[in-house]
Formats: C-alpha cells, sequence, structure tokens
C-alpha cells in the first residue's frame, strides 16, 4: 500500500480530535503539521540503521576465512568451526556462515557488504567498556560520558533547530543506546512493543489525557518547566505517528524476538514517510562463552547458528520491503559489535572475549564486497585478532561518504589522520558519496 | 566562609520541606510540620544522625507474610528481587536520607549485576577450569548441580555491597574507600581480583583515583600503573560449599613486592595489603596542584571532588567544581575533625543541609527527580502501599532508566535532563495511572481525605486539589494549572464512584505536571 504524507497527517490530526475542544488550537498540533508538511520534500533524505550484535558476535565463525588452513587446523576450533565447504562464497577468500542464505543472496544482489578487521588500538575486553568505547565512538574514553556518538552528530546538524520527535528513533528497546543519547535538546524514543508506547488511564480517560495535554500548555518562565513541557508534547506528537507507522503491514519473516520487533518498527516508520535520520536496533545474546556451536550439526545446534539465522530471516524482511516501497537506496544499515572473540575456541564448545571483528552493511547505496582484508590468525595479540580499521573510520564514512556531512564536530581533527583514519578511505564502500560533503576533508 | 555558614533565615514549612526532598525521599504534610517545629538543627540531625542499622525496618521485613512476593524481598535471590527488596527499604525505612544516600553512594562506587553475573562460576562449569587462583573448581567434589546458584550468589555478592553502603557509608571516607576496594562484588567488577604481580590490571586502580576519589586529572598514567601494582593481590577466593561463596582475600603470593613509586613517593610496606592501605592515604591526601581549580593548589583533589559530588546531588546538578561553595565544603570535609577524623561524611553532610547555600531559594524544585524520587516519594507522601516491588514498581522504574544495580557504566547515571525522554515520561505517566488507583479504594479512605480538614465536601475541588498540593506538588500552583485541575473534577459527573474517581484522577493528572517532576 503507499501511503503518503498528506494521508498521515491527516490520520494524526484525527486521532488527536479530543484535544480540539481545547479553547484554542494548541500550538504544538501547529507546528506538528508545519514540520510534516516540510517532510513532504525529504523523500531523498539518506538513513542510516545502527544495529548492535550484543555479547560480543565471534566474527570469525560468521565470515569464514575459508582459505586458511590455520582456521581448519584441530588445534584452533576443533569442535566449533564451521566445516570446510560448507561456508557460502563470497569473493574466493571469505566465506559466509551457511545459515546465512538471504543475506549472501543480498551480497550477489549488490546489497550486502563485510568490513574485516574492524577495532580499535589497546582492546578492552569488558563488554560494558567497549560497548562504551563503540557507542561513544572515542578510545580512550573521556569521562563523564555525555553524548554518543550519534548524538553528537545530530547536534552538529540540529545546531539550535526545533527538533522533530521522530528525528531519531530505537526499536526494539525501551532504554536509549548510549550511541543515539545525550543531544542538547532531544532524545529520541526508545520502543519495544508500539502499543505500550500510549498514555494510558484506567477511567475517565479523555478528560484525564486531556487534562495531562493542557496542564503541559500553561504559561511559565522557569527554564526546566518549560524542558519538560516540551518533553511532554513530544510525547504527545510522537504517540500518534508511531501508531500511525505501526499500522502498516509488515512480513511474516520477522520472528517474535526484540530485535525483529525493532526491524519491523523501524521499516514501519520508514515506509509511512517519517523524517527520521538514524535508527538504532540491537540484536543479543552473542556471548557464547559455551554451547557456541557443534561441527557434527553447524546448521543446526548451538546458540550462533540460531542468532544467525534469526539475523538472516529478520533482514532478509527488511531489505525486501524497503525495497518493495522504493526506499532501498537511501537505507544505509551498518552493524557492530563491541569485540570478536579468541581465535582458539575455549574448553566448553565457545570462545572468550577478543579483540578485533568484521562488521556489516546493507542498502542499495553500498558497493558489494569485502573489505579490509582477510584475518590474521598467526600474528595474534595473546590469541586475539589484530584490528586494520579503527572502528570511527567506518563511522565517518556514515557522516561523510553517506550523508555528507563533516565528521570533525563528531571525532574531531582526529578523524583526518592516520591513526584512526586507516586506509578505508580508500574503501569504495559507498556507492555514490552524497553531495556536498563538507570542506576539510582530504 | 559564606556559603557554609549556617543559615539563618526563617525556617519555617517550606525549608523544611525541601530539606525532605533532598536529604530523603519527600514528606507528608504531618512529618513536615515535625520537621519545622524541630528547628534547623534538630531537623537536620534527624536526618544525618542514622544508625547503621535501621532495625525496625529490619524487623518489619522480617516479618512480612509469607507471600510469593514478600518472600522474594525477604531473601532476594535473583535480580528482580533485589532490586524490589531495596525499593522496599526506600518506601518503609524510617531513615529516608540512608537510603538516598545509599543510593548515592552506589552511583558513586558502581558495580553492577550484568558485569559481576559475567564473573563469577557456579563453580562447576561455565568456563571455570579452576585456572584462576582464587576460583576453586568444583567439579567432581562437594557441590551439587544448581542452575539458581550463581544467581544467588551474584545477588548476595552485590546485597553485602549494599549493606557496606548503607551501614558504613556516613562515616570516615577513608575506611570506606578501603573497605570498598576490599569488597568481593567490587573486586570482580572492576577487576582487581585478576590484578597479579607482572600482569598488572588497571582497571580498578584507574577507576580508584577517576570516579572514586580525586577526579580526572590529578594524576599520571604512570600513577595508574604503580597504584595498580600497589594493589596487586587484593583479591578474592571461594570455597565448595553449598553456595560457592566469594570471600575477600590477599593473595600475598600474587602481591608484586618490589618498590611502587605513586605521586613521587616510593613505598613498599612489608604487612599484607599495607600497601593497598598506604595507597588510600596517598590519595587521600594528594593535593595535585593541577590547576583544575585554585583550590587544586592547596586542598586534596578528593576533598574537592567528593564535596562536588555531595553538592551536585543534594544542591544542584549545575553546580561547576570550582564554585566557591565546593571549596567551602571541601575544606570543611578535609580539615575538621569533631569525631577524631577527617573525611567525616556525617559532619560534612550536616554541614551542607545546615548551610545558607542548600536553602539558597534560587535552588529549590530546581532539580529533576531521579526515578526512585519519582516512585517513592508518591508512594510515602500518598501514603499508600505497592503491591508488587520485585515485579512492577522494579520494572517501572527500570523503564524509567533507572534500574537498581545497572547503571549504565562504572560512571553511574547520567542526572538532570538525562532522566527525561520521551519513553521515560510516557512510563513515568503511566505508573502515575497504576498508582492512582490506590489512592483511594474504599470508603474508610475516601473519609479520611475529607476528615483531613482540607475539603470541606466531595464538591468542593480547590479543597481536594490543595489536600493533593500539600503532598505531591509542594509548591504553589498557577491560575492556569489550577484551572485545567477545577476543570478536570468538573467534569467527572454522572456514573459510580464520583469522588473517587476526581481524587484518583487528579493525582494521575498530578503526577504528570512538570511541577512534580522537580524537587
Amino acid at each position: 500500500m503507499n501511503y503518503t504524507r498528506r494521508d498521515m497527517l491527516k490520520a494524526s490530526l484525527s486521532s488527536m480530535a479530543y484535544y480540539s475542544t481545547a479553547a484554542t488550537t494548541p500550538n504544538w498540533i501547529i507546528q506538528a503539521a508545519n514540520a510534516m508538511a516540510q517532510q513532504n520534500n525529504a523523500a531523498d533524505d539518506r538513513i542510516l540503521v545502527i544495529v548492535q550484535f550484543g555479547g560480543g558476535m565471534d566474527g570469525l565463525n560468521v565470515v569464514i576465512p575459508r582459505t586458511d588452513d590455520v582456521y581448519y587446523d584441530d588445534q584452533t576450533r576443533p569442535t566449533i568451526r564451521v566445516p570446510k565447504g560448507l561456508d557460502i562464497n563470497l569473493d574466493g577468500l571469505n566465506g559466509l556462515h551457511p545459515v546465512m542464505v538471504n543475506l549472501a543472496e543480498w551480497y550477489q544482489q549488490g546489497c550486502f557488504g563485510v568490513v574485516n578487521n574492524v577495532g580499535y588500538e589497546n582492546p578492552n575486553q569488558s563488554h560494558f567498556t567497549s560497548t562504551d568505547i563503540y557507542e561513544y565512538g572515542q578510545n580512550p574514553l573521556q569521562y563523564p560520558l555525555l553524548k554518543g556518538w550519534a548524538a553528537r552528530y545530530y547536534d552538529s546538524q540540529c545546531n539550535g533547530c526545533e527538533p522533530n520527535p521522530m528525528d531519531m528513533l530505537v526499536g526494539g528497546k525501551t532504554s536509549v543506546p548510549d550511541s543515539l543519547s545525550g543531544a542538547d535538546f532531544y532524545q529520541p524514543p526508545a520502543i519495544n512493543n508500539p502499543a505500550d508506547y500510549s498514555l494510558r488511564a484506567n477511567e475517565d480517560e479523555e478528560a484525564r489525557l486531556r487534562a495531562i495535554y493542557d496542564i503541559n500548555q500553561v504559561q511559565t518562565n522557569n527554564p526546566q518547566q518549560a524542558f519538560l513541557q516540551r518533553s511532554a508534547n513530544l510525547v504527545h506528537a510522537s504517540i500518534s505517528d508511531i501508531a500511525t507507522a505501526a499500522a502498516l503491514p509488515s512480513s511474516g519473516l520477522y520472528g517474535n524476538d526484540t530485535f525483529s520487533k525493532g526491524m519491523r518498527l523501524i521499516s514501519q516508520v520508514i515506509r509511512a514517510g517519517f523524517s527520521t535520520k538514524i535508527f538504532y536496533a540491537s540484536h543479543g545474546g552473542f556471548d557464547t562463552h559455551a554451547n557456541q556451536a557443534s561441527i557434527e550439526a553447524p546448521l543446526q545446534a548451538g546458540t550462533l547458528p540460531r542468532l544467525l539465522d534469526r539475523f538472516d530471516q529478520t533482514m532478509h524482511a527488511f531489505l525486501t520491503e524497503m525495497k518493495d516501497s522504493g526506499n532501498l537506496d537511501r537505507v544505509m544499515v551498518m552493524t557492530f559489535s563491541e569485540f570478536g572473540r579468541r581465535v582458539r575456541e575455549n574448553g566448553s564448545n565457545g570462545t572468550d572475549h577478543g579483540a578485533a571483528n568484521c562488521l556489516f552493511v546493507m542498502g542499495g547505496g553500498i558497493n558489494a564486497g569485502v573489505y579490509g582484508g582477510q584475518p590474521d590468525l598467526i600474528d595474534t595479540d595473546h590469541g586475539n585478532l589484530r584490528y586494520k580499521v579503527d572502528f570511527r573510520s567506518v563511522y565517518a564514512q556514515m557522516i561523510e561518504g553517506w550523508f555528507g556531512s563533516s565528521a570533525v564536530p563528531v571525532f574531531g581533527q582526529s578523524v583526518y589522520d592516520n591513526t584512526i583514519r586507516n586506509d578505508l578511505s580508500q574503501i569504495p564502500l559507498i556507492k555514490a558519496p552524497a553531495a556536498g560533503v563538507a570542506a576539510g576533508v582530504n | 566562609m559564606v556559603y557554609m555558614d549556617r543559615y539563618s533565615g526563617p525556617w519555617t514549612e517550606e525549608e523544611a520541606a525541601h530539606l525532605a526532598r533532598r536529604a530523603g525521599f519527600g514528606a507528608r504534610p504531618d512529618e513536615i510540620s515535625e520537621l519545622t517545629s524541630m528547628g534547623l538543627q534538630g531537623a537536620v540531625s534527624s536526618r544525618v544522625d542514622y544508625d547503621p542499622v535501621d532495625q525496625a525496618l529490619e524487623d518489619q521485613i522480617a516479618s512480612l507474610r509469607d507471600f510469593e512476593n514478600t518472600m522474594r524481598l525477604k531473601n532476594p535471590e535473583d535480580d528482580n528481587s533485589l532490586q524490589g527488596w531495596w525499593l522496599y527499604r526506600m518506601v518503609h525505612t524510617n531513615q529516608p536520607l540512608q537510603e538516598q544516600f545509599t543510593l548515592f553512594l552506589h552511583d558513586h562506587f558502581v558495580s553492577d549485576w550484568p558485569k559481576v553475573n559475567d564473573e563469577v562460576s557456579d563453580g562447576l562449569n561455565d568456563g571455570n577450569d579452576g585456572s584462576l587462583p582464587e576460583e576453586q573448581n568444583c567439579t567432581g567434589g562437594s557441590l551439587a548441580p544448581d542452575e539458581n546458584r550463581k544467581k544467588r550468589t551474584v545477588a548476595r555478592l552485590l546485597k553485602t555491597q549494599n549493606d557496606l553502603l548503607r551501614t558504613r557509608g556516613h562515616g570516615a571516607f577513608r575506611d570506606l574507600v578501603l573497605a570498598v576496594t576490599r569488597d568481593p562484588a567490587m573486586l570482580l567488577y572492576l577487576d582487581n581480583r585478576v590484578n597479579y604481580k607482572g600482569r598488572a590490571q588497571e582497571n580498578y586502580a584507574r577507576e580508584l583515583m577517576e570516579l572514586f576519589t580525586m577526579g580526572v586529572g590529578n594524576y599520571s598514567e604512570d600513577d595508574v600503573r604503580e597504584v595498580a601494582r600497589a594493589l596487586t593481590g587484593e583479591s578474592v577466593k571461594t570455597a565448595c560449599s553449598l553456595d560457592y561463596p566469594y570471600t575477600y582475600y590477599f593473595h600475598s603470593n600474587l602481591h608484586d613486592r618490589d618498590p611502587k613509586t605513586v605521586f613521587g613517593v616510593t613505598f613498599n610496606q612489608p604487612g599484607r595489603g599495607q600497601d593497598t592501605e598506604f595507597v588510600v592515604d596517598l590519595v587521600m591526601h594528594r593535593v595535585s596542584n593541577s590547576g583544575i581549580s585554585p583550590a587544586h593548589a592547596r586542598l586534596p583533589a578528593t576533598a574537592i571532588f567528593m564535596a562536588w559530588k555531595f553538592i551536585t546531588w543534594f544542591v544542584s546538578e549545575d553546580i561547576r567544581i570550582d564554585h566557591p561553595a565546593v571549596v567551602e565544603l571541601a575544606e570543611k570535609f578535609y580539615r575538621e575533625k569533631p569525631n577524631g577524623y577527617i573525611y567525616d561524611v556525617r559532619e560534612c553532610l550536616r554541614t551542607l543541609f545546615e548551610s545558607t547555600f542548600f536553602y539558597d531559594a534560587e535552588y529549590r524544585f530546581g532539580m529533576f527527580k531521579h526515578p526512585a524520587d519519582f516512585v517513592v516519594n508518591a508512594v510515602r507522601q500518598l501514603d499508600v502501599e505497592e503491591t508488587d516491588y520485585t515485579g512492577t514498581m522494579r520494572s517501572y522504574m527500570a523503564s524509567m532508566g533507572m534500574r537498581l544495580f545497572a547503571p549504565p557504566n562504572v560512571a553511574g547515571w547520567n542526572h538532570g535532563r538525562a532522566w527525561i525522554n520521551s519513553t521515560n515520561l510516557i512510563e513515568r505517566f503511566n505508573y502515575a495511572n497504576r498508582l492512582s488507583r490506590r489512592v483511594i479504594m474504599h470508603r474508610a479512605r475516601a473519609q479520611s481525605i475529607l476528615d483531613s480538614g482540607y475539603a470541606r465536601d466531595e464538591n468542593d475541588h480547590d479543597g481536594i486539589i490543595e489536600f493533593l498540593r500539600a503532598r505531591l506538588i509542594q509548591q504553589p500552583l498557577s491560575g492556569d494549572e489550577m484551572d485545567v485541575l477545577r476543570r478536570f473534577a468538573a467534569e467527572v459527573t454522572g456514573g459510580r464512584d464520583v469522588f473517587r474517581r476526581k481524587v484518583n484522577g487528579l493525582v494521575h493528572i498530578m503526577m504528570t505536571m512538570p511541577k512534580y517532576q522537580l524537587k
């Protein structure tokens, strides 16, 4: 179905009909209507979807160095490796885990890419610290941790703007991840179950909800109260937006897990035509210290194949919906995980915390391929993969190559020196860099 | 001294209510009257002079009837029941500052469930091959397989740390820092348990200085390395008994016996763990001259940093570390010793809560309530009871952004405006809806509101609003706000239980007001 923005505006205003009994048309409804009218010009706007693999994904068993004898040596991964010949060949050197059949097909279609050997200097093996390093885009971390990397990007673009409640959105979670948190005047909605994203009143519902709305409109000179009023009005405005989006039909391939719920909602919000620029969803459970996989039943047994199967199906649903709705070329998906895992398996059919890892990019705007080289399983750092591509250089490509903005306000000048840039700027990850890349790019 | 001079202005119910909102979880009108009658010093003493153990509360918890929910909070054995256990304490404490200050300390000396859970073993499998010297592998021994043992172990570790903060948090700060350093949950959370001679692990050494005492910028990277060496061997041990307990243990054979140099002082103390005490004392007295503020040239960084943290928790988030009020409080914290020792936390809080600075009108209602304030104040001030601490209540609070025993990272929660986003507000508003149902549930309760003297009868809307304002909002309502509330009350007509619906609806609405989010 083709749901136009005009329809959506009408629908959301009519769902607010009870507010019209207030003495005057509330200002925010006028503002919200104006904001949506502006969105009519925003259809070409590019979108970034950040996907977290929580727990530390074992990239070595997801993108397999299929020509490296060390990987197949019984000293390395005797019980959990993907058996030779079973992986899905990508570029001759690297193969995808055999459950990821749909994403292998998207690779053939030119919409799925891999960056190998992503990490950072002095890798930290705490889930929490390393996740902070990725989410804040800092290494080392600078306390107090104030703004996530995407929030810094938001502030650099917003620069005194009047935030729209749907500028960013977190799907499948009820807390805002640090990447998107801490912008000067804006916190995005974080929604697991769209049906819960609503105000409830167990009695006298209409009268109570109208009073809650009205009491947040009264005149105040107190800056904190004004901030709270503005936040409450973001609630009111985004509730109808989310309800509008969640009414759109979606693929039966999504599961009932929170990652699927998140990606389903993200797809609905994109297809409903909102101007949301940055989305975030999280796929958890990758901390596979035990029972990760079995060489005997590589497709069925263990945690990792199950998680990858879920990822494959959910992303297939998402990318298909993007393609069918004409949005594929303006959507970029980028994954990250706090660390990869140890090259050698441990004693309990699993792997322990490691360092460098692979990440994925997806969408119509990429050049499919495997970047960053094959992992080196011999020259390791205490058994962990050494990084060759600093993760911030991938983030910087999203900001510069994809969004056409400068990454300097986000990462400082260091983004332009070799300490974090490595040679990724030479890698044509993005098919058509956005026009108007900010001055200052070397 | 100017800011930390004893407050000499009028002592009225407004000042007493301000003290109650900050040094606890708010107060009902009868409690505010009582605080007012005590005078400034009496009221402050009633808050800061609390006993290490709130015996009446312990007895109350022990005598809870054995429903499933209360069983779980009597004996927390997992993540959710541990949170419920603490929430029950916040609601029912007789020493409100003790629980509010324990929350401050939990936010300061962070340890969290996910990491500790990740670190502990259940003694049998779970990757534990007995290779860590402090962890025994009990496979084949006396330990029976038990899928819940690990959860119980983590709950006990975090509860032990929480009780340490609760019972010893208001004593000598130096002793508290030493005790936290040797707390088993902290040894697991910040990895000092794997800090060995020749393989120094700097995680705890760094956070000890950066977050727990001095603040960033007052030490060098060399100091971090050397402190880590001094702390080698401070670890835990386990036993193959029923619950696989982790207890503090100093592994002498893993301690680095070569000289260390911290802040230019070279030392190598002979006794077990003496290097640790030496380092804590160095940190306490370290005058860094770092230039962070002029006061850093003459006062220890720890005194300044902690005075600043107390002030940003209890007075205003916007105070900078070089504010003269911080310097004055730091000066007293470091130099005065009414009980024979410096860094006397209780006396520092007494000074703060009695100060001219604390009662400055500029700071009243200027702080954003954190989720525990939002939830616990309402329950206490409305004098209602929560029925499900381990389930609904803690779950709402987690969705508001404060999952107890799980701050976002080692630096604690982000405060102020960070507590407010559209998702968190929806949770606040919907919890108000849930709680409002409990305000009038039966006739006797309705009568008690009428008997309070605020409202003449069931149609005295201004009287009902005033009854609730005095409990929830505690600051004046504007004419526009009154109009919205009056209009709502007038609209509730027809059907059953009109009075109950008015009161419960007003509670719901008033808890969504910007003014209720502030303290």
